[in-house]
């Protein structure tokens, strides 16, 4: 093989000298193009041209997600692109990601899309406390689903194609979608309302463009995730919040209002959506989106014998049930806490009211306390410590017989 | 003036070791003041993203903590510290456990849902748990988002560069950082300081660890004067990928391949594995399979490449393509065809047994420093088992989280006060490079000491080379010193490098001082002028410690047999 | 020399760049997918000023041509959407949506129109 000489452009910013930043160009023999990558393509530069030009990268194969760059007009990993995939008549052209702050040249602030998973809840929280590992089939439903999602290496590639990111401020962006996804996918996850609440303002910015289902490199499709969500919420989403159902007087936050407006402006459109393509002649499927509306009904299930519950003692209990919304069931099972204090029954939810983590008793401190931000709550519910709102959120209860029912 | 932060407890590094330890010091501690710094962005950094294989542990009723214990004593060539070892085996299996239903890691499964277990080399049972060939990416992500949610701080980009010390030179108060973005250092104090840098090996020709990783946390540990134990262990893969001029050169062939039963041809075409190991052949361990195939490159029988020949299409192409996706798809990305031809290898560095002696807190000698992950040594002994390394770092970063948490509790917290003049005189000194006019690059100096770590340090070693080695290790020295670096201070890659190559100086020295001093062949040391392992001699630790003119002082202390007998070790599985 | 004299400066990062600013080959490499959003944005706007010439100027065949084929361009283009939004095909066929559902439809379209003309 014989060498050729490439003309490579590089993007240069420097943060001593400020300004726009522009490309400066460099001549490169290259000897082996099948066999050298961009980021081999950088290291010879900086070795034999310019030592001061500045990229990241730390794994090399494509593992870590630090190499996301665009490369001629497309966000690729520098580590998983070799000069031959470019076309030979091209220069090389390599540029920062989109919609990062650059810090120098080609190296980016990923910190905005950490944030971003953040405000979508993108971590996991266990539904219950479990000991052994939950069984699930490697071929269950769920998993099947999600199965490419959970590859992602958050590079950022999907974050910088995206158009939408840079109109919508509040927009989450696909990567954070695409974990949400993952997340609300999973059966073994406790936060399903609260993250569907939270991710699908955003999944309305989404303009079905593909860009992020075409550059990721792990072949994950935001997109899909995008509509996963959506389609999830049609059927999934509680249209009344829980809170409403809390006996205390005080507001709930402004983000639940706001959430459900958009909700029922998405539902709207849905069902335009829908009726457009019923009459076009589309499937039949599109009608089970139907029943949408209908929320779930409040029920009143039954927790156990009062008798049961140990006095002075708190008491987690999970209620399995039964609940329908319009013509689906599904079983689900919830977490209730229950502060029996001689002849005072409370009911507690686990959601903590700040971010939706689940709160713990703790019996040597006779307090409540969640994990995830500190929050402590006292015997009655109320804030001690920690970033919490308000208080424990409750269910409504009362006593048939030896029985105690909650309001679910 | 320099910036200073101060916290509760500083974690420096953020892999697997890093992020147990800050999420269970919390859990356990909710008040606790953390920082993590990291050398990369948050959980992108370190070997445990990297893990392809996955984290051996104790599962199934049919395997036992007893027989994992063998095996890693066993892999380990037995001078493992037995204590820690054991720790590792039985904590592994509430770990891994919690790492699930905790912080949502989703593992492969068996067809009735619960946790699937491959084989790995050197195990009595299948018990490794993975997820496809990418555990390292589950692990990482997953934990990286449980920092997250905890909002604990992180300083991306930013290195610590050493540990500061109080007047005594016994106590750590912290660490001093360097930001790479603003090319300025830091003052980090803080009640109790943890190192789990990870290792990697980069300081060789062929690496299979990202070339971001420097040894930093080992090179920091030494400067600081912790007690380093059996550095001399450092274990190459037998199957790094060759890629003339590519920095994705070393990157591994997993170790599966192998096990599926590939070929190694040598540059002459002869299957040579038959001639070192003829039972086995190319399943024989990853040091036996090293050892020979840098034999038959280093004695002229080496492919045009410069190393060895793996075959697996006679496996069939269809099998290789199910089976091995990842792998066929890494060759085929520099024009190799696995499924089809043959492909270019090279044993490859890949970990360091080695690290600062700790308890089973993770407690060094030194007061108020706790090392975890691969930084740590000990467990591991000689030779560590494939699917061990995760699991130690997981496993004893949990167990070190959860005493930190305890010892910041009992007020430990008060910071110490560090010696006047120490971040002074480092900052200046290390900065020296930007004011230069001439002086060598270290890029160049970074090239030299991988080669001559290569072919003096290497996979075979010998007396002569060794004394060289440390004679050359003196020349770099003395030229680092007079390191050039050009451009400005702000995310400066050239100074990386040469932040970076004094690390590689400083654990090159510790390797072949420690290997000169083990004059036998044991597990991934291997010496060719004593190539027989002695355990009528060689059942020592090699504890190593810098010496007041700043040359490695070492000293053997015997390997306790505090559970399992030489005899009761010797007999596991033989034959 | 000391450390303060030679203090580094603060970092002025720069503000993110835009999606195809200072991207020579930005537009070549755009995505399939990327063009039926823009395509079906446009096709909305000639919609709107066919319209006004449809009820202005009314019984023009041309006019009338056009606007049946712009409607069926943005119709078919709506259609892939509403199939991707529903997972009633695969994202895997999106690039594929995204030519063959206008091109069938404008070539039903010009059939009926042939068969009424």
């Amino acid at each position: 093989m014989s060498a050729t000489k490439r003309n490579v452009r590089v993007f240069r910013y420097d943060p001593a000298v400020g300004g726009d930043g522009g490309f400066r160009d460099y001549t490169l023999e290259v000897e082996n193009a099948s066999a050298m990558t961009m980021l081999d393509v950088l290291l010879h530069i900086q070795r034999e041209q310019d030592p001061t030009i500045a990229f990241r990268f730390a794994c090399r194969v494509a593992m870590c997600g630090s190499c996301g760059m665009v490369i001629n007009g497309r966000e690729r990993l520098a580590c998983k692109t070799n000069v031959s995939d470019l076309p030979p008549s091209e220069d090389i052209t390599l540029r920062p990601m989109n919609h990062f702050p650059v810090i120098k040249d080609l190296v980016v602030d990923m910190d905005p899309m950490f944030n971003k998973f953040r405000e979508t809840l993108s971590f996991f929280e266990p539904k219950e406390q479990l000991t052994e590992p939950a069984r699930i089939a490697p071929d269950a439903p769920e998993r099947e689903e999600i199965r490419l999602a959970t590859d992602c290496i958050a590079c950022g590639c999907c974050v910088s194609s995206c158009t939408m990111v840079d109109h919508h401020p509040d927009y989450a962006g696909p990567a954070a979608l695409a974990r949400a996804y993952a997340l609300i996918a999973d059966s073994r996850d406790g936060l399903f309302q609260e993250r569907l609440a939270a991710a699908l303002p955003s999944c309305h910015e989404c303009r079905t463009e593909t860009n992020c289902t075409e550059v990721c490199p792990k072949g994950i499709s935001p997109t899909r995730a995008i509509k996963y969500i959506q389609r999830t919420a049609l059927v999934q989403l509680e249209v009344t919040p829980k809170e409403a159902e809390v006996e205390e007087t005080e507001a709930p936050p402004a983000r639940w209002e706001v959430d459900r407006a958009t909700f029922i402006r998405g539902a709207g459109v849905a069902v335009i959506g829908a009726a457009v393509a019923v009459t076009l002649g589309s499937v039949a499927a599109i009608t089970t989106v139907g029943p949408t509306e209908s929320a779930a009904a409040e029920e009143w299930v039954s927790v156990g014998r009062i008798a049961d519950l140990p006095q002075g003692k708190v008491t987690t209990v999970l209620l399995n049930y039964e609940a329908r919304s319009g013509i689906y069931s599904q079983t689900i099972s919830k977490p209730v806490m229950i502060s029996r204090l001689s002849d005072e029954i409370i009911c507690y939810k686990t959601a903590c009211p700040h971010l939706g983590c689940t709160v713990h008793f703790e019996n040597q401190s006779d307090e409540f306390r969640c994990a995830c931000h500190g929050g402590t709550f006292d015997r009655s519910g109320s804030v001690i410590a920690g970033p919490p709102p308000r208080a424990l959120d409750r269910y409504r209860h009362k006593i048939e017989g030896d029985q105690l029912l909650v309001l679910i | 003036m320099t910036q200073s932060v101060k916290a509760d407890l500083l974690i420096v590094g953020m892999g697997a070791a890093a992020s147990m330890a800050a999420l269970y010091a919390l859990d356990a501690n909710p008040d606790l003041n953390i920082l993590i710094v990291t050398k990369a962005l948050k959980g992108k950094g370190g070997c445990s993203r990297m893990v392809q294989g996955g984290f051996n542990v104790v599962l199934h009723p049919m395997d036992s903590h007893e027989k994992h214990f063998m095996d890693t004593l066993k892999g380990g060539q037995y001078i493992n510290k037995q204590d820690l070892a054991y720790t590792l085996v039985t904590e592994a299996t509430a770990t891994i456990k919690e790492m699930e239903t905790r912080f949502g890691c989703f593992f492969d499964r068996n067809p009735d849902g619960t946790i699937h277990q491959k084989p790995f080399a050197g195990q009595s049972y299948d018990r490794t748990v993975h997820k496809g060939d990418l555990t390292g990416i589950e692990i990482m992500s997953r934990l990286t988002e449980q920092v997250i949610k905890r909002g604990i701080p992180v300083l991306e980009e930013t290195r610590a560069v050493d540990l500061l010390l109080d007047e005594s030179g016994k106590t750590v108060t912290g660490a001093l950082l360097f930001d790479m973005r603003r090319g300025d250092f830091l003052v980090a104090e803080a009640g109790a300081t943890l190192v789990a840098t990870g290792g990697g090996p980069t300081q060789y020709r062929f690496h299979a660890p990202g070339p971001e990783k420097s040894v930093d946390g080992l090179g920091m540990l030494y400067r600081a004067g912790a007690v380093m134990m059996d550095m001399e262990m450092v274990q190459f893969h037998p199957t790094g990928l060759i890629i003339p001029g590519s920095v994705v050169a070393g990157a591994l062939l997993e170790e599966g391949l192998r096990g599926a039963g590939a070929y190694l041809f040598n540059g002459n075409g002869e299957r040579y594995m038959l001639n070192y190991a003829p039972d086995v052949a190319e399943r024989a361990t990853r040091d036996v399979v090293s050892r020979s195939s840098y034999i038959e490159m280093t004695s002229g029988r080496a492919t045009p490449e410069g190393g060895v020949y793996i075959q697996a299409s006679h496996l069939g192409p269809e099998f290789v393509l199910k089976n091995f996706p990842g792998m066929a798809e890494r060759c085929r990305q520099f024009g190799y065809d696995l499924a089809r031809g043959r492909v270019p290898i090279s044993p490859t560095a890949h970990f360091v047994m080695g690290g600062a002696a700790v308890d089973l807190n993770g407690q060094s000698s030194l007061e108020k420093l706790f090392v975890a992950g691969e930084d740590a040594g000990g467990v591991h002994g000689a030779n560590r088992l494939g699917g061990n390394g995760i699991c130690e770092s997981c496993v004893l970063g949990r167990q070190v989280g959860k005493a930190l948490s305890k010892h910041l509790h009992n007020g430990n917290r008060a910071l110490a006060t560090t010696r006047k003049d120490q971040v002074k005189e480092t900052a200046d000194r290390l900065l020296r490079p930007f004011t230069r006019d001439s002086g060598p690059s270290p890029f160049d100096l970074r090239k030299r000491i991988k080669e001559m770590n290569w072919n003096k340090v290497g996979v075979v070693r010998d007396g002569p080379h060794l004394t060289e080695a440390l004679a050359e290790i003196d020349a770099i020295a003395d030229e680092a010193s007079r390191m050039r670096v050009s451009g400005g201070r702000n995310y400066n890659m050239m100074y990386t490098a040469a932040v970076d190559l004094l690390s590689m100086i400083d654990v090159s020295r510790m390797v072949a001082t420690s290997a000169l001093a083990r004059e036998e062949t044991r597990g991934a040391h291997s010496r060719s002028d004593f190539p027989k392992q002695r355990d009528d001699y060689g059942l020592f630790n090699s504890n190593l410690r810098r010496g007041s003119d700043g040359k490695p002082v070492i000293e053997k202390t015997p390997v306790a047999f505090t559970r399992k007998s030489l005899e009761e070790c010797q007999n596991y599985r033989k034959g | 020399m000391s450390v303060t004299e030679d203090e580094a400066k603060p970092i002025q990062y720069r503000k993110h760049l835009r999606w195809g600013e200072h991207d020579p080959n930005r537009r070549a490499n755009t995505p399939l997918g990327m063009w039926a959003w823009l395509w079906q944005r446009v096709s909305a706007l000639l919609i709107v000023v066919l319209l006004v010439l449809h009820i202005s100027l009314p019984y023009k065949l041309a006019i009338q041509f056009l606007l049946l084929l712009t409607v069926t361009f943005h119709a078919t283009l709506g259609l892939r959407v509403i199939l991707l939004d529903f997972n009633l095909v695969s994202i895997r066929h999106h690039r594929t949506l995204a030519w063959a559902l206008p091109v069938v439809g404008l070539i039903a379209i010009f059939i009926v129109w042939r068969c009424i003309y």
